[in-house]
C-alpha cells in the first residue's frame, strides 16, 4: 500500500476559529483515511456480513432483507427469474456468497457478484447449458462504458437474459434471423437482427427525453419528472461548442427568462445575468446567484474564470420552490454549475484543440468616410448655410434666400475649406485644411491667420458648383484609422482532460489554455485553467472527495482603460475611428501625398497641427494630439488574476435511508492591476511616464452540513433535507502610484521616483471588507405513485450586514406541488401519444440582501488629511479632517420577493416536448430612496417601502423532427415575455409637473459595466419600469427645412407668447426646440426574448446552430443621437443615411432636416442639448444573432480501433457570425435598459472562426 | 465498525445544530464607527476630544461662505455658493442696475422679478438648502457636545459656541427669506420647524410660531456669546474664525429682525468697543492707476482695495484671504473682470437716484463711474466691452490680490468677508432710531459719516449731509445703509422687507427694467421639497 500524506491549508478565522479549525482538522483526518482506504482495494463482498432467519418466505423477501441490511442490490428480470418461490434461510454473520449458495441451491437460479451488484440469472441459461445457437456480446453506454443489467430478449419469445456487471451477455436464439431487443431504463431500446452472427456488440444511446434525467437543484439532485419548481437545464454540449471566454455569453438565448448583457466586447470581462426581470429597484441588486459545485460563488465574475470544457451541467433555478433553499440570496434566481467527474469504465484521455481568428464582429454603421462623399457632403452643408442661414433662432431664410442658387453654389465651391459661418470673414473650418486631392488649376488664396489660416479656392474647385467632385481631381492619399487598429487576431484553445473511475475512486483532471485577444490592437486575454475532481468510496458507508480549481487570467483592454464604457477615452480606438474628421490620416503626408518618414525611415504619425502638408493652410490635429499607435503599443493596463477554489466533502450513509454531507470550500482570488503610461505620448508626458498598481484579494470560506433522508413506502416516496451553511467573506485592496521614469517602458517600481504622483490610480491607500452569513434550511418532498407531488422548503438566514441581532435573521420559505396528469387512469387512453403531462405550481417568499450595505446600522466617520507637509521622502498631515459620514438607516431589512409560478410540462408522441410557465414576482418591500424633507438633514432615506412586480411567461419547445439510425434532427426554441412595473412608491416620490411621475436614469450595473446619470425613463406607479422618455422628432418643417418637435402647450408657453393659437394641453409641432417636450416612447424591454437551437446529424456528420433573438424593445443610440445624426458636422462623422436624404427645397420628402454647417447646432433633429435626444435615434431593439454554428465529423469506430483511439472528432466553429437588427450601428445585446449607458464609440463584440479537433484516447 | 461509524456521523451531525452566529458580529473593518468615537470622547482625554470635535468645529466658519449648495451645479453661478444667493438678492431691489439692456442671461430673471418665491420655482430652494445644510452640520456636532461632555471644558464651550452661532445665523437667514418681517406682519405668523438634534429618522416637526423661532434664534446667539465669553474666546485677531465678534454680530442682526433693540445695541457696543476702526478713503475707493484706452488699459489693483484685500480692511469681523476665499461675489460685481459682472456685460451699476443722494463730500461717490468708461478689452475672455456710466468701482480689479500690475489674468483673485464694522454701526443706529433715540442714532451715524468724508472736505454729519435734510433719523439710517452696503450681502432686499420699502424703479433713469415690486411679494413660499414630505408643514 502506498503511503500518501495529504495536507490541507487551514485558514484562521477570527472568532469562529476553534470550530472551523476543528472541522478542518477532522476533515483532514477523514480525507487521509479516505485515501488510504480507497487504495486498499478490499472488496465489499469479502468483508460484508449478513444475518438472516426466515422461514417459508418468497425469495424476493429475502433479497429485500439483504438489501436493507447491506449495500448489496440485486439485478434480475422478474419475467425470467422466479422470485416468488418460497424458501427457508438461516445465516448468522455470513458472507454473501455463503448466503446465496444456500438460498439459491434448489431454485434453478444462479448468481454472480461484483462489489455491491448481484446479478441473478436462470441456471438454464448459464454458459454450461448453452446450445449451439447462442450469441454473445457486450452492451456499452454512449461513452463506451459497460452497461450491466440491460434486458435482452428475443423478440416474440420469452427467451431473455440480462447483461452482467461487465456488460457481457449470452443468449440462445431460436433461429439465425431472430431479432434481439436490448432495453434499459434511461436508454433508447434497440433491436438487432442476429443474421447468423455469433457475436453482437451494441452501444445504447441515452434517451434524452426521458424524464428520469437527474437535475441539479439546491443542495441536491432530483429527477426531472419530480420537479415542482421552474428549472431549466443547459446542454453542456451547447456550452462547450462555443468559443467564449466566459460561460455567461453561452447563456444568451439558452434559458427562457434569462438575459445577459455587457456594454463592451472585451474578452475576459463578464456579463451581467438577469433572471425573470428585476426584483428590486436596482440593477446591481438584481444579479442572479452563481453556485459552482454546490458552493455559492464569492466572485463577481465567476463565470469568466471557469473553463467551459469542465462543465458537466448548468441548471437555472427560477421560482420560489427552486431557490428557497438559498434564502436571502436566491430571490433573483440561481445559476448552478456542476463540473465533471470521472465515469466508470476505461480511463479517458481527451485532448481538444481549437485554433482560429478573432475579428471585428457583425457590427457596423454606415458612415460617410469616402473622401469624395465627405467633401460633397461638406459642400452641400456650406451651400445651405450660405443661402438659407438666418440670424434668428428657430428659422431659416428658405423663403427669402440670402443669395441665388448660382451664387451659393460658387460660394460653396470657393469656400469649401474656409467658410466658418461668415460670408465675409473666412478662416479654417472643420475640414481642417485636409486636401486629399491634387486639383489641377486650383488657386489657393490665403484667408484667416495663424492656427486658423486657410484658403479660398479659385481657378478650379475640389467640389464643383454642381456639388460633385471635380473629375480632374486626383486622390493623393486616404489613410483612415480604421485600417490600422482593428486586426484579425489568432485565437487558440487547448484542453486536456484525464478521467476515469474504478470501483473505489473516480477522477477528472483537466488543464486548459485559452489565448483569446480581442481584435483591437493591444488587447490581450489569456487564461490557464487547472481542475482536479476526485471522489473516493472510503468505506461502504463513507465517501469523500475534493474539487480543486485554479485559474490564471491576464487581461489587457485599451478601450476600456477607464471603465467598461469606453466613450471618449484617449485609448479607445473607436473614439478615434468614429468621432474624428474622416480625412485625417494616421501617417503625416508630404506635398505629394506620400508618408513622411523619420530619420530611421519609419512613417511619422500625424499628431499635431500642421504636421502634414496642405496647400490650404495648417492641417488640423487628430481627435487628440497624441500618437494612438504608440500609446497602444507601449501603454499597459493589465489585470493579472489568480483564482483558487478548493472544495472538500465527506458523505456518510447510515441507517439505509440517511446520508450526511459535510462540505467545506475556499475561494481565493488574487489580482494585481498594473497601469503603465509611457513618457512619450498620451496621458503622462507631462510627468515622464507613470506606473500604478492596485492589488485586490478575496478570501471566502463556505461550510455546509447537510442531512438527507429518503424512503419509499409502497407508492409513497418521502425525502427530506436539513442543513446548515456558514459563509465568511473577506476582501482587501491596496494601491500605489508613481511617476517620473528614467528608462522608457521599464514598468517597475525602481524606475519611478515620483511618489504618489500621476493619474494612474487613486494613490497610496487601501480598503477592507468582511461579511458573514449563516443559514439553517430544510426541505421535504412527498410523491405519491409518481403522480402527486408536494414540496416545502424553509430557510432562515442571519447576516452580518445587520448590526442588531433582532433584525439580523430572516425566514424564507416556499411551497410547491405537482400533478402528473398523464399518470391518471382516465388518461390511459392517451398513453399512445401523450408521454407526459404535468401541472405544477409553487409559491415562495425569497429574500434579497443585495441592497443592504455591508455594515448597515453602523454610523461611520471619515478621517483624512486636509493638507500634507513633506519631509525627506515622507509626507505627514499638516491638517486633518474628521467628519461623520452619511447617515445610516438601521431599520433596513431584507427585501422579500414573493414568487408565484404555474407550469406545465408535456411530451407528445415522444418527439415533441416542452414547458410553459407563468410567474408573478412581487416585492412588497423593495428598497427605495424615500424622499424626505431636507430639513431633516438629507433628501432621501433608503427604506423598504416600494412595491415592484414582474410578471411573465416562459416557453420551451423541442421537436425531434427526425429520429432514425442515420439521421437525427432536433430543433428547440425557447422564449419569454415579461414586464416589470412599479406598484407603489412612498409619498413624495412623484413630481406634480409630471402628473405624479418622475424621471430616472439607467442605474449602475457593475456586472455588465453599465450605468448612466442621464435621464432615460419616465417612471410612475403602474408604469413599465423601462418606460423610455425622449423628445419626439416630428419630421421636417417644409417652410424652413428645420426639424419639428412635439410640444405640449402650457399656460406658461402662452404667457411667453408661444402657441397662442392652440389650446393649453394641445400637442403642437414647432421648430422652437427650446419649447419641445419629452414624451413616453414605450418600453425598452422587448416583447419577446428567446433562443433557437438545432442539431442535425447524418451518420458521422453533424451540424449545430445556436441562435438568440428578441422582438421589440427600444434602444437609444447615443452614437447616432450625438454623432452620426448630427448633420451640421462637416469635420466629424455622419451617417451615410444622410446622403441625399436631407431636406432641400428640391428634396422635400427627405427624412432628415436640412444639413447646414454653422447653422443652428441643434437643427439636426437628433439632439437639442446636452443629453437631450429625440427619438430619431431610438431604434427598435429586435435582433437575431447567429451565436454559433458548428460543423463536425466524428470518425467511425473501425478506423479508430486501428489507431487505438476511442474517439476523434473534427469540427469547425463559427461564433457571433451574423447579427440582424432593425438598424445598423448598434448592438441591442449591450443593454437591458434602453441603451443610454452604452454611450458613443462603443466596443462591439467580436466574431470568432475556429477549427478544432477532439481526440479521446 | 458500526460503533465507529455512528460516532463519526454523530460528530458530523452535531455541526448542523451548532452555530457560528457570533461570527455575524462584524464591525466595519476599515471605518471609524460612532461607537469608537463615543469611547474616545468618554475617555476624557482633552487632546483626543479636541482632535475629534475640533475637526467638526473647525469646519463651522466655512459654512458662512459655502460652495456646493445642494442640487446646484458649479456652472450655475447664481445658486451654487452662498455668495451667489446674496448676489441674486442684490438684483431684487432698487439700488442695483443690471447691465444696459434686456438680455437672456443668468441673473436677469431675478433682476426682472420673474417668479422667485413660489413653492416650485427653481430660484427658491437653494436658500432653503443652504440654511438647512448648515443647521444639519451644527446639529451633527451638537450630538456629541452634550452638557455632560462639555462640562467646564473651555475648548468644548468654544466649539459649541461656534455651532450655536452658525445655527442662529442660518435660522435667521431662513426667517429673512421665508417669512414676512417680524417687526411688520411676521410677528403673528409661522416660524420654522425647530430641530436641535440630528437624525433623518426623527419625526417631522410642524412650524413653530415666528415668536418661538426668534426666541430659539436669539437664545442660540446669546448662548454662543455667553459660551465664547466663558471659554475666554474674545475678539480674536484672526478673521477666519467664529469668535465673540461674530456671535455678537449674529445676535445683533437677529435681534434687529426681531425688534429686540436693546439687545442690538448691547451686542453692537460690544463689537464696537473692540473693533472701532473703519476703512479710510485710501482703501475704500477703487482707483485706476493705469490708462483709460485700449492701448493704455486701466489698472485696478485689488491689493489697495479693502473690499477685496481684507488685510487692508480693519472692519472685517469674519472673512478670508485669497487662498481660502470664495470668489463668486466678485464675478458678479467686478466691472473689469471676466465674469458675469464684467465681460458678460451684466455690469453691476448703481441706480442714478441713489447715486445722486451721495453727498459731494462723500468719497463713496467715487466708487461709481459718472460717465461711460468706454471700451475695455477683457484679456481672459478675449472680448472688448463698453463699460457704461454708473458701473461700480467698489469691487473693481484688473489685477487680483498679490497680482503684479503687469499680470493680466488675475482679476477676481480676491478675498471675501461676511460682516464688517460699518454694518454694526448702522444696526446700532437703526436700533436707536427704532427705540425713540434719534439723537443717539444720528450720533452713531456721524461716526460713519466722518469716516466717509472726502479728504479735505468738511466732516460730514447728519446735519450737513445734503440729501438727508428733512429726514427722520430712521430715514437717515436707511439711506446710509443703502449707500454703505451697496452690493454687499443682498442686504438691501432684506432691509427693504424690514423697512417695508417696495421696489419702485419707475423714476430711475438708468434702470433697464423700470418696474415695481411689493414687499408682500418678498416672502418666499416653503419649497416643494418640504411641502411634499413634511405632512406637518403649513405653507405661508
Amino acid at each position: 500500500m502506498k503511503k500518501i500524506s495529504i495536507f490541507l491549508r487551514t485558514t484562521y478565522i477570527k472568532g469562529c476559529s476553534t470550530k472551523i479549525f476543528r472541522i478542518m482538522k477532522l476533515t483532514n483526518i477523514l480525507f487521509f483515511v479516505t485515501f488510504l482506504n480507497a487504495l486498499g482495494n478490499v472488496t465489499y463482498s469479502q468483508y460484508a456480513r449478513v444475518s438472516l432467519d426466515m422461514k417459508d418466505v418468497p425469495i424476493q423477501a429475502v433479497l429485500s432483507n439483504i438489501e436493507e441490511q447491506s449495500e448489496f442490490f440485486f439485478l434480475y428480470s422478474s419475467k425470467m427469474i422466479d422470485v416468488a418461490q418460497k424458501v427457508d434461510i438461516h445465516a448468522k454473520s455470513e458472507t454473501i456468497t455463503d448466503v446465496l449458495d444456500d438460498l439459491l441451491s434448489n431454485t434453478g437460479i444462479s448468481y454472480s457478484v461484483k462489489d455491491r451488484q448481484i446479478l441473478l440469472i436462470n441456471k438454464d441459461e448459464s454458459p454450461a447449458t448453452l446450445q449451439q445457437r447462442k450469441i454473445t456480446g457486450t452492451v456499452k453506454d454512449e461513452n463506451g462504458n459497460p452497461l450491466p443489467g440491460v434486458n435482452i430478449q428475443v423478440e416474440g419469445t420469452t427467451i431473455g437474459t440480462m447483461s452482467d456487471v461487465n456488460g457481457v451477455y449470452t443468449i440462445n436464439i431460436p433461429n439465425e434471423d431472430a431479432s434481439i431487443l436490448f432495453s434499459f431504463i434511461g436508454y433508447k431500446s434497440q433491436k438487432v437482427v442476429a443474421s447468423g452472427r455469433a457475436s453482437v456488440d451494441i452501444s445504447l444511446t441515452p434517451d434524452v427525453s426521458v424524464l428520469n434525467d437527474v437535475v441539479v437543484v439546491a443542495f441536491g439532485t432530483t429527477r426531472k419528472k419530480d420537479l415542482t419548481g421552474s428549472i431549466t437545464s443547459v446542454d453542456s454540449k451547447l456550452i462547450a461548442a462555443q468559443s467564449n471566454s466566459t460561460l455567461s455569453h453561452a447563456l444568451e438565448g439558452a434559458v427562457p427568462g434569462l438575459q445577459v448583457s455587457s456594454i463592451d466586447g472585451q474578452p475576459g470581462l463578464d456579463n451581467g445575468i438577469r433572471i425573470r426581470g428585476l426584483g428590486t429597484a436596482s440593477q446591481n441588486n438584481s444579479n442572479a446567484l452563481v453556485v459552482i459545485d454546490g458552493v455559492p460563488s464569492s466572485q463577481s465574475n465567476a463565470l469568466s474564470i471557469i473553463n467551459p470544457k469542465d462543465i458537466e451541467s448548468m441548471t437555472v433555478l427560477k421560482d420560489g420552490a427552486s431557490t428557497a433553499l438559498y434564502g436571502s440570496r436566491g430571490a433573483n434566481g440561481v445559476v448552478m454549475v456542476t463540473t465533471k467527474k470521472g465515469k466508470s469504465g476505461k480511463a479517458k484521455i481527451t485532448y481538444d484543440a481549437k485554433v482560429g481568428i478573432n475579428q471585428k464582429g457583425p457590427f457596423d454603421f454606415e458612415k460617410i468616410s469616402d473622401p469624395k462623399d465627405y467633401y460633397e457632403y461638406a459642400w452641400l452643408s456650406i451651400y445651405n448655410a450660405a443661402r438659407f442661414k438666418s440670424t434668428d433662432k428657430y428659422t431659416t431664410n428658405v423663403q427669402n434666400p440670402n443669395m441665388s442658387d448660382t451664387d451659393a453654389a460658387i460660394f460653396a465651391s470657393q469656400h469649401l475649406f474656409d467658410y466658418k459661418g461668415s460670408t465675409t470673414d473666412f478662416q479654417q473650418n472643420d475640414l481642417g485644411n485636409w486636401m486629399l486631392y491634387d486639383v489641377p488649376g486650383a488657386i489657393y488664396t490665403p484667408t484667416g491667420s495663424g492656427s486658423t489660416a486657410s484658403s479660398t479656392m479659385t481657378g478650379a474647385y475640389l467640389v464643383n458648383p454642381d456639388g460633385k467632385l471635380n473629375p480632374n481631381a486626383k486622390l493623393l492619399f486616404h489613410d483612415p484609422y480604421d485600417d490600422y487598429f482593428l486586426e484579425n487576431k489568432f485565437r487558440q484553445e487547448h484542453n486536456l482532460s484525464i478521467s476515469g473511475a474504478s470501483e473505489k475512486i473516480d477522477y477528472f483532471l483537466s488543464g486548459g489554455y485559452l489565448h483569446d485577444p480581442s481584435y483591437i490592437r493591444g488587447s490581450q486575454f489569456d487564461r490557464y485553467n487547472f481542475r482536479g475532481n476526485v471522489n473516493a468510496q472510503v468505506t461502504d458507508w463513507l465517501k469523500a472527495g475534493v474539487n480543486l480549481a485554479y485559474a490564471y487570467r491576464k487581461t489587457q483592454s485599451p478601450a476600456t482603460r477607464y471603465g467598461r464604457n469606453p466613450g471618449s477615452a484617449v485609448a479607445n480606438v473607436f473614439y478615434w475611428m468614429n468621432a474624428q474628421n474622416q480625412l485625417v490620416p494616421l501617417y503625416a503626408r508630404d506635398k505629394d501625398g506620400n508618408a513622411i518618414l523619420d530619420a530611421n525611415g519609419d512613417k511619422v504619425v500625424h499628431t499635431t497641427q500642421g504636421q502634414s502638408y496642405s496647400p490650404l493652410g495648417p492641417t488640423s490635429s487628430p481627435a487628440t494630439t497624441a500618437n494612438l499607435m504608440y500609446i497602444l503599443d507601449h501603454d499597459k493596463d493589465i489585470r493579472s488574476s489568480h483564482d483558487l477554489n478548493l472544495r472538500g466533502y465527506l458523505e456518510a450513509r447510515f441507517l439505509k435511508d440517511f446520508t450526511f454531507n459535510v462540505n467545506m470550500s475556499t475561494d481565493n482570488s488574487f489580482e494585481m492591476r498594473t497601469r503603465y503610461w509611457n513618457p512619450v505620448s498620451g496621458s503622462a508626458t507631462s510627468y515622464s511616464g507613470a506606473l500604478g498598481k492596485t492589488y485586490t484579494q478575496i478570501d471566502n470560506i463556505n461550510t455546509q452540513q447537510i442531512l438527507n433522508w429518503s424512503h419509499d413506502y409502497d407508492k409513497h416516496h418521502f425525502d427530506a433535507t436539513a442543513g446548515h451553511e456558514f459563509n465568511s467573506y473577506h476582501t482587501f485592496n491596496m494601491s500605489y502610484k508613481g511617476s517620473h521614469s528614467l528608462v522608457p517602458d521599464f514598468d517597475t517600481y525602481a524606475n519611478f521616483v515620483g511618489l504618489n504622483y500621476g493619474s494612474t490610480f487613486s494613490g497610496t491607500g487601501g480598503g477592507e471588507h468582511k461579511t458573514a452569513l449563516e443559514g439553517y434550511f430544510a426541505r421535504a418532498n412527498y410523491i405519491y405513485n409518481n403522480k402527486y407531488y408536494a414540496q416545502a422548503s424553509i430557510r432562515t438566514d442571519g447576516s452580518s450586514k445587520f448590526k442588531f441581532n433582532e433584525n439580523r435573521w430572516g425566514v424564507f420559505w416556499s411551497l410547491g406541488g405537482g400533478w402528473r396528469i398523464s399518470e391518471e387512469d382516465f388518461m390511459s387512453s392517451a398513453k399512445s401519444w401523450l408521454n407526459d403531462l404535468k401541472l405544477r405550481g409553487s409559491y415562495g417568499v425569497i429574500g434579497n440582501q443585495n441592497g443592504i450595505g455591508n455594515y448597515s446600522g453602523y454610523q461611520t466617520w471619515g478621517f483624512s488629511a486636509s493638507a500634507y507637509s513633506y519631509s525627506g521622502a515622507s509626507y505627514y498631515p499638516s491638517a486633518y479632517k474628521l467628519g461623520k459620514n452619511a447617515f445610516v438607516n438601521d431599520a433596513l431589512t431584507w427585501e422579500r420577493v414573493n414568487t408565484t409560478d404555474l407550469g406545465l410540462d408535456f411530451r407528445v408522441l415522444d418527439i415533441v416536448f416542452g414547458t410553459l410557465d407563468y410567474y408573478n414576482r412581487r416585492t412588497p418591500n423593495a428598497v427605495w430612496g424615500q424622499p424626505i424633507a431636507y430639513s431633516l438633514g438629507q433628501q432621501a432615506l433608503d427604506k423598504n417601502n416600494a412595491e415592484m412586480r414582474t410578471r411573465g411567461i416562459e416557453l420551451e419547445l423541442g421537436v425531434d423532427i427526425i429520429k432514425t439510425q442515420d439521421i437525427n434532427w432536433t430543433v428547440s426554441v425557447n422564449g419569454t415575455h415579461y414586464r416589470t412595473v412599479i406598484l407603489s412608491v412612498p409619498e413624495g416620490t412623484g413630481n406634480a409637473a409630471l402628473n405624479g411621475c418622475w424621471t430616472a436614469s439607467v442605474d449602475a450595473w457593475s456586472a455588465s459595466g453599465g450605468g448612466s446619470s442621464q435621464i432615460s425613463f419616465l417612471r410612475g406607479v403602474n408604469k413599465d419600469y423601462y418606460n423610455m422618455y425622449f423628445y419626439h422628432y416630428a419630421g421636417v418643417d417644409q417652410n424652413t427645412g428645420l426639424p419639428l418637435f412635439d410640444a405640449t402647450v402650457t399656460a406658461a408657453d402662452q404667457a411667453a407668447g408661444l402657441f397662442t393659437d392652440a389650446k393649453v394641453g394641445d400637442v403642437v409641432q414647432t421648430t422652437n426646440y427650446s419649447a419641445a417636450d419629452k414624451y413616453e416612447m414605450g418600453s425598452a424591454t422587448p416583447d419577446f426574448i428567446g433562443g433557437l437551437n438545432t442539431t442535425f446529424r447524418y451518420k458521422d456528420f453533424d451540424v449545430t446552430a445556436n441562435l438568440a433573438f428578441q422582438i421589440g424593445g427600444k434602444f437609444l443610440s447615443v452614437e447616432y443621437a450625438n454623432g452620426l445624426y448630427r448633420s451640421e458636422q462637416i469635420g466629424g462623422v455622419v451617417s451615410k443615411e444622410l446622403q441625399g436624404n436631407t431636406w432641400t427645397p428640391e428634396n422635400t420628402g427627405a427624412k432628415f432636416p436640412m444639413q447646414m454647417y454653422t447653422g443652428d447646432q441643434y437643427g439636426n433633429g437628433a439632439t437639442i442639448g446636452s443629453w437631450a435626444y429625440s427619438d430619431m435615434s431610438l431604434f427598435d431593439a429586435s435582433y437575431l444573432s447567429v451565436k454559433n454554428i458548428t460543423f463536425g465529423y466524428t470518425f467511425s469506430q473501425p478506423w479508430l480501433n486501428k489507431v487505438h483511439l476511442s474517439d476523434v472528432r473534427l469540427y469547425a466553429s463559427f461564433d457571433n457570425m451574423w447579427m440582424f437588427t432593425q438598424h445598423a450601428g448598434f448592438d441591442p445585446r449591450m443593454s437591458l435598459a434602453g441603451g443610454l449607458e452604452v454611450g458613443a464609440y462603443s466596443y462591439p463584440y467580436m466574431r470568432t472562426q475556429s477549427l478544432g479537433i477532439t481526440v479521446t484516447f | 465498525m458500526t460503533m465507529k461509524k455512528y460516532l463519526i456521523i454523530l460528530a458530523l451531525a452535531g455541526m448542523i445544530f451548532s452555530s457560528c452566529s457570533k461570527e455575524l458580529e462584524i464591525t466595519p473593518p476599515n471605518s471609524i464607527t460612532d461607537e469608537q468615537i463615543m469611547e474616545l470622547l468618554a475617555s476624557g482625554d482633552d487632546a483626543t476630544i479636541k482632535k475629534i470635535l475640533g475637526s467638526m468645529a473647525d469646519a463651522m466658519p466655512g459654512y458662512f461662505h459655502l460652495s456646493g449648495i445642494l442640487g446646484q451645479g458649479g456652472a450655475d453661478n447664481r445658486y451654487y455658493t452662498s455668495q451667489g444667493l446674496e448676489c441674486m438678492r442684490n438684483l431684487e431691489g432698487n439700488d442695483i442696475v443690471l447691465g444696459t439692456s434686456t438680455v437672456s442671461a443668468f441673473g436677469f430673471a431675478e433682476y426682472n422679478f420673474n417668479d422667485f418665491i413660489s413653492e416650485t420655482v427653481d430660484k427658491n430652494p437653494p436658500y432653503w438648502y443652504y440654511c438647512w445644510g448648515n443647521i444639519t452640520a451644527v446639529n451633527k456636532m451638537m450630538t456629541y457636545l452634550t452638557d455632560a461632555v462639555v462640562g467646564e471644558n473651555k475648548t468644548l464651550k468654544e466649539y459649541k459656541a461656534r455651532g450655536l452661532a452658525l445655527r442662529a445665523y442660518s435660522y435667521n437667514y431662513l426667517m429673512e427669506n421665508y417669512q414676512d418681517a417680524y417687526v411688520l406682519d411676521g410677528k403673528n405668523k409661522l416660524g420654522l420647524m425647530l430641530y436641535d438634534t440630528y437624525s433623518p429618522t426623527q419625526p417631522y416637526k410642524a412650524r413653530s410660531t415666528a415668536a418661538d423661532t426668534y426666541a430659539f434664534i436669539l437664545k442660540d446667539a446669546q448662548d454662543a456669546v455667553d459660551l465664547f465669553t466663558a471659554a475666554g474666546t474674545g475678539f480674536t485677531a484672526v478673521t477666519t474664525d467664529i469668535d465673540l465678534g461674530v456671535a455678537n454680530f449674529i445676535l445683533a442682526r437677529a435681534a434687529l429682525d426681531a425688534g429686540e433693540y436693546g439687545t442690538v445695541i448691547t451686542a453692537c457696543d460690544a463689537i464696537l468697543a473692540k473693533l472701532p476702526n473703519l476703512m479710510t478713503e485710501s482703501v475704500y475707493v477703487g482707483k485706476n492707476t493705469g490708462g483709460t484706452t485700449l492701448a493704455n488699459p486701466p489698472v485696478f489693483l485689488a491689493d489697495n482695495n479693502g473690499f477685496l484685500n481684507i488685510s487692508k480692511n480693519p472692519e472685517v469681523i469674519i472673512g478670508w484671504g485669497v487662498t481660502e476665499s470664495v470668489k463668486a461675489h466678485n464675478g458678479w460685481m467686478n466691472t473689469f473682470g471676466s465674469g458675469s459682472g464684467g465681460s458678460s456685460g451684466l455690469y453691476a451699476r448703481i441706480d442714478n437716484r441713489l447715486f445722486e443722494k451721495i453727498d459731494a463730500n462723500d468719497y463713496r461717490r467715487d466708487n461709481f463711474l459718472t460717465a461711460d468708461f468706454g471700451d475695455f478689452y477683457y484679456p481672459v475672455a478675449k472680448v472688448t466691452g463698453w463699460i457704461p456710466a454708473y458701473s461700480n468701482l467698489k469691487f473693481a480689479n484688473t489685477h487680483g490680490v498679490g497680482g503684479a500690475s503687469s499680470a493680466t489674468n488675475t482679476a477676481g483673485v480676491v478675498g471675501d468677508y461676511n460682516f464688517r464694522t460699518s454694518e454694526v454701526l448702522l444696526m446700532k443706529a437703526e436700533a436707536q432710531a427704532m427705540s425713540t433715540n434719534p439723537d443717539g442714532a444720528k450720533a452713531t451715524l456721524n461716526i460713519l459719516l466722518a469716516a466717509r468724508t472726502r479728504s479735505g472736505a468738511p466732516t460730514l454729519t447728519c446735519d450737513n449731509y445734503v440729501s438727508m435734510a428733512g429726514m427722520t433719523a430712521l430715514q437717515m439710517v436707511q439711506l446710509q445703509t443703502r449707500i454703505e452696503l451697496w452690493g454687499e450681502g443682498g442686504r438691501e432686499f432684506y432691509n427693504n422687507k424690514r423697512w417695508n420699502i417696495p421696489v419702485d424703479r419707475t423714476s430711475s433713469t438708468n434702470h433697464v427694467v423700470k418696474t415695481t415690486y411689493a414687499v408682500s411679494s418678498m416672502t418666499l413660499q416653503i419649497p416643494q421639497d418640504e411641502m411634499n414630505n413634511n405632512p406637518l408643514c403649513v405653507q405661508n
